[in-house]
């Protein structure tokens, strides 16, 4: 489980939504995989999952500061199991401090 | 026997037609006799008089006992043929009451007809002629027992709804796991990242530059394991 920050990578200071959307569009993503809105920390943000090679990897995207993207990565081994409620209760306990 | 013989009079019996002259009392006639059942055969009256039969029918009240009528197959006339075929005797109708104007102009629905005068007034006026008060409380006393009983009936079906969803409420937090106790966990803060988190204290948590500032926790015990 990594908490990641990219920085400046959301200049235009774009909802997590139109951000995402703007990615697709960005990387020409044809057949995205599967995302849902969801809430992280108390703010708004993108759920997506991907089956790989190595299994099932859930990754969680919101803003933070201005121009920043704080992203939270998770990988299982099993592809059809969903999110461990280990990580979906560290996940809850998640919170922002600016 | 030819099949198309006396198609006209099986149709709407107006087969035979008048001398020269007659034919406009003919088709008045024609209307009158199929206004319940059919529609006349459209253009009977744009038959030449070469079409017409030569003899003549008195217009009465009887039957006529003519023996000739026009057939109309629609096959191709035959040369050296008048067009005509004979015709076996009428057979015997029972005779058809007349139909008045109202008749004629009713629709097969059976809606209000024209004529049909609509209810005017008050509903108690209307019906205080006909409807002894003693009837009228017992149907009202009626219309409230019902009232009591449906209100009744759906007070037991809503108890029942709400019986059924806390049961099926309490299977299902019976059948869900436990959820995870956090109250031992570590809490790990990071203020250039700008967040903390909880984390299981078997748990290890290493910090990574680069490109990309992360936080990695090692991966945690499983609750229940």
């Amino acid at each position: 489980m990594q908490f990641i920050v990219q920085r400046d990578i959301n200049p235009g200071s774009l909802s997590i939504d139109r951000w995402y959307a703007d990615q697709l569009k960005r990387f020409k993503v044809e057949s995205p995989p599967p995302s849902t809105s969801t809430v992280l920390g108390g703010r708004p943000a993108i759920r997506r999952e991907m089956i790989g090679r190595f299994g099932k990897s859930f990754d969680f995207y919101t803003t933070l500061h201005r121009s920043d993207i704080f992203q939270v990565a998770i990988g299982q081994t099993s592809p059809q199991e969903p999110l461990d409620r280990t990580y979906d209760a560290i996940l809850s306990t998640l919170r922002f401090v600016e | 026997m030819d099949p198309y013989r006396n198609v006209l009079d099986e149709r709407n019996g107006c087969s035979r037609f008048p001398g020269p002259g007659n034919i406009d009392e003919f088709i008045l006639e024609a209307y009158s006799l199929t206004a319940d059942t059919e529609r006349p055969i459209a253009g009977i009256a744009k038959m030449s008089r070469k079409m017409r039969p030569t003899r003549n029918i008195a217009r009465s009240t009887s039957r006529p006992q003519s023996t000739w009528s026009i057939s109309v197959t629609g096959r191709a006339p035959v040369a050296g043929r008048s067009g005509l075929v004979p015709e076996n005797p009428p057979r015997l109708r029972p005779p058809r009451a007349p139909l008045r104007v109202h008749q004629l102009l009713r629709g097969p629905r059976p809606a209000a007809q024209a004529g049909d005068v609509q209810a005017l007034g008050s509903r108690g006026r209307r019906c205080a002629g006909r409807a002894p008060v003693a009837r009228r409380q017992a149907s009202a006393r009626a219309a409230l027992v019902d009232a009591a009983e449906r209100r009744r009936e759906l007070v037991t079906r809503l108890i029942a709804v709400l019986t059924l969803n806390l049961l099926t409420a309490t299977v299902t937090a019976a059948q869900s796991p436990p959820a995870a106790d956090t109250s031992s966990w570590k809490s790990f803060r990071d203020p250039t990242l700008g967040f903390e988190v909880k984390h299981p204290p078997t748990s290890g948590v290493r910090r990574t530059q680069g490109t990309l500032e992360s936080v990695r926790l090692g991966e945690p015990l499983k609750v229940g394991k």
